[in-house]
């Protein structure tokens, strides 16, 4: 099925809600969603998976360490951290970041969705010039790397690797040119991701339908039934407008 | 100085503050202005000399099939595809939950193809159960005035034209209840359209939806009388044509927009405050000014002897403003004045929140060279987005500086939480339900701004000064929002409402007529104190009209 922008926007950010999250995160969290279909990137499916683990707490909330030059995001020991909250919060500290000069990296340990993070982060105005890495736990080879490039008004992402799996990862960002540890040099791209939101105006966003009733499920614990009070003092109340 | 057509803009000005204009109280009294969007549409629809025609009509006897209403203007076409169908009298309700309607309506956007016609007929009069793509703009639905409408169709069938009085007392032939736009049921976004120049200002394709539904209702009538009267039938007069607008019942589901939009609202509120205070700032009125000010005050005074509604409060208002306009219009007799900041001023200190509210509207009305080049200043493309670089002391200072009004209230008072706002079950409508008696307040909106500001004030003094809000924010999570809306405030200072709307002493009606003045709405005429009745184009001109000399003159429209 295909629904309109703001509809997807708006049933992402209430289905978030409806899972439990903080509004706040909810309104950034469905805006990177939008912004990653832009993209053309779809990850509602991990996006779901997201709602599911933070509503069974499967994940958990990001709190922030400082080592050194470098500030480390992590939930508690052993659990895996909510993009929900840690794309905000990694976009957060990367403006402290660029802005105050307080560290030099951003780091979050062990996340679910990466490509949330990602998305968050190059919505921002400032974002031009980040460099985000993607790596396995463990310290096994990046899954992916990104560089976050300002063009005009929007910011474009080169890509290289399998951003869009949802398994977790530590993601690490940093200002500056990216240096690939294989290489030796900046990424190669294998992709481009330039929001084209006039394109996606045009066509709606495409989704599962059981995709879609999945967000319903979470959307609609936000609803509260119309109470009789209510009912007799609404538009229209208690009249045939026959008039 | 900006320079230009006309009077010299004299800039800065000063500006009514928000502390005084975003209260409810004058929000409850505010009156369309030529900024209003309604004006905007019809003064770009004459500029532009766009053309309202028929062009296709399948209609039967009783008035029932659809129609197809085209306005081209000088890039576009817009087409208003219109369903009316046969509506049993006990199903005809203005409530939002209604399920069947005299009349449905799809703003397409270009011309629909047969294809595009019956795609719409399956969906278009099912409203919100029906699906739509992004060629489809608008979505809308009206009842009949069954009233007015069978009055004027029997009149016109019998060859005489209808009672003027009641003609001008209800002053719509058809009601809408609900528009909708903006993505809804799959039409369109306005990300989609809004880059056009037609379309730039706020609600255009809503607002021309609701012009194209009086050319069809107008034509409605008169094609039934026809069918009824035959040869004997007669055209309705054109002046009486012109005394019908559009009704429309509008309840809570437009509140939260005011209060969910802070950047957009600041725009069109901020360009209203410039538009007086340019005005204000002009000097002495030339002649031809204030005899301007003077013909529209007479005609605000006949309109204001118009407007009568059963609500005793709103009546009550009603009366008070038209003793001031009187004593207004004395004052005036008694010589011109030297500035209009005289007029203002006097009226600020002598007269109540109505006429202090229709006087902007004059004012800002004598003077359209230094006013409407603000029209284009009417959008938003701000995106809500939390700058974690403030520190919680930062946050602090702004809360004195812009949020004492928040601060202040003793949100221990249960009166002053009283209320909550949430999303309904039903239709997906928001309500206003009552904290202590009815369930589902854990699942209210975030419309508690006043209440959610104390409680961050509050949550802040026991912070550090210096703590960046990136760790401020996760360490109070619930606080995300309200940050990033003060932080929206900080720059936008007229999106915020300073009342606070969970108290029990909150009237959602003043909320509603703010807006529907913005759009140019009159003769509003609450029901409760949730929803109202209003009349949109009322004295605007007709389609054939449009390209006339004074086509942008219908404000205070007179009926009677």
């Amino acid at each position: 099925m295909r629904l309109s922008v703001n509809e997807l926007e708006i049933l992402a950010r209430k289905a978030a809600v409806g899972a439990g999250v903080d509004y706040g995160y909810a309104v950034e969290a469905a805006q990177s969603l939008v912004w990653l279909r832009a993209a053309g990137v779809d990850c509602v499916a991990g996006f779901l998976d997201c709602l599911r683990a933070w509503v069974d707490g499967g994940t958990a909330q990001v709190t922030p360490a400082y080592d050194q030059d470098r500030c480390i995001l992590s939930g508690p020991p052993g659990q895996t951290a909510s993009a929900l909250y840690a794309a905000a919060a990694v976009s957060d500290f990367s403006t402290l970041m660029i802005k105050e000069s307080h560290f030099s990296r951003v780091e979050v340990r062990n996340v679910e969705l990466p490509c949330l993070v990602l998305a968050q982060l190059a919505r921002q105005p400032w974002a031009g010039g980040l460099a985000v890495r993607c790596l396995e736990p463990g310290g096994a080879p990046e899954r992916w790397t990104a560089l976050i490039r300002a063009r005009q008004e929007a910011r474009t992402v080169s890509v290289a690797g399998d951003v869009t799996g949802g398994r977790s990862a530590l993601v690490r960002v940093a200002a500056g040119e990216l240096s690939h540890p294989a290489a030796g040099g900046p990424a190669p791209a294998e992709a481009v991701w330039a929001p084209d939101f006039r394109a996606l105006f045009a066509r709606g966003a495409s989704i599962e339908p059981d995709h879609y009733e999945a967000l319903r499920q979470f959307y609609d614990r936000t609803l509260v039934p119309d109470s009789d009070a209510s009912r007799l003092r609404g538009a229209g109340a208690g009249l045939v407008d026959s008039d | 100085m900006i320079a230009g057509e006309g009077p010299a803009i004299v800039e800065p000005v000063t500006l009514r503050p928000a502390d005084e204009v975003m209260r409810l109280a004058r929000m409850g009294s505010a009156f369309p202005t030529r900024l209003s969007f309604m004006r905007i549409l019809i003064r770009r629809m004459h500029r532009e000399r766009w053309a309202v025609s028929v062009r296709e009509r399948r209609l039967d006897e009783h008035g029932f099939g659809h129609a197809v209403y085209e306005a081209a203007g000088p890039e576009r076409v817009y087409s208003l595809v219109a369903f009316s169908n046969d509506l049993d009298p006990s199903r005809r309700t203005d409530r939002v939950i209604a399920d069947a309607w005299d009349t449905t309506f799809t703003l397409f956007d270009g011309r629909p193809t047969p294809a595009d016609i019956e795609r719409l007929r399956a969906n278009t009069p099912k409203q919100e159960a029906g699906r739509f793509g992004p060629g489809d703009l608008v979505l809308c639905r009206a009842n009949k005035s069954v009233r007015l409408f069978e009055h004027v169709r029997d009149s016109l069938a019998r060859g005489v034209q209808p009672d003027d009085g009641m003609l001008g007392r209800i002053g719509y032939l058809m009601r809408t209840t609900a528009v909708y736009g903006n993505g809804k049921f799959g039409i369109a976004d306005r990300g989609r359209i809004f880059e056009r120049p037609e379309l730039a200002a706020p609600f255009q394709a809503e607002l021309l939806t609701v012009y194209l539904i009086r050319c069809f209702t107008l034509d409605h009538v008169e094609h039934v009388a026809r069918a009824r009267g035959g040869a004997g039938a007669v055209p309705l007069d054109r002046d009486l044509k012109r005394r019908l607008g559009i009704g429309n019942s509008t309840g809570l589901g437009m509140a939260p927009f005011l209060v969910t939009h802070p950047a957009l609202i600041h725009n069109w509120i901020h360009a209203r405050e410039l538009a007086l205070g340019r005005v204000l700032a002009a000097g002495t009125p030339g002649r031809a000014a204030a005899d301007r000010f003077r013909t529209l005050l007479d005609r605000a005074i006949h309109h204001v002897h118009e407007w009568n509604v059963e609500d005793e409060i709103q009546m009550k208002r009603i009366r008070g403003l038209r003793r001031d306009l009187a004593a207004l219009a004395e004052r005036l007799h008694e010589g011109p004045p030297r500035t209009w900041r005289d007029v203002y001023d006097w009226v600020a200190g002598h007269c109540g929140l109505e006429c202090q509210e229709l006087t902007v509207s004059l004012l800002i009305e004598t003077s359209p060279a230094l006013v409407d080049s603000l029209e284009s200043e009417l959008s938003s493309d701000f995106v809500e987005r939390l700058d974690a670089s403030w520190t919680v002391g930062e946050v602090r200072r702004l809360l004195e500086n812009r949020y004492r009004w928040a601060i202040d209230i003793d949100f221990n008072d249960p009166r002053s939480r009283a209320l909550f706002w949430y999303t309904s079950e039903d239709k997906l409508e928001p309500r206003l339900g009552r904290r202590f008696c009815e369930p589902g307040a854990e699942r209210e909106m975030p419309l508690a701004v006043a209440r959610d500001v104390s409680a961050l004030y509050e949550i802040t003094a026991a912070a550090p000064a210096s703590e960046p809000l990136a760790s401020f924010a996760l360490r109070f999570p619930n606080t995300r929002h309200i940050l990033m809306r003060i932080q929206c405030i900080a720059d936008h200072p007229y999106g915020e409402i300073r009342d606070n709307l969970i108290d029990e002493g909150c009237r959602p009606i003043d909320l509603l007529r703010c807006k529907l003045a913005c759009f140019g709405a009159w003769k509003f005429d609450p029901r409760s104190d949730r929803w109202t009745r209003i009349t949109l184009y009322q004295g605007a001109p007709l389609a054939d009209e449009l390209h006339t000399a004074g086509a942008d003159d219908w404000c205070f429209a007179l009926v009677g």
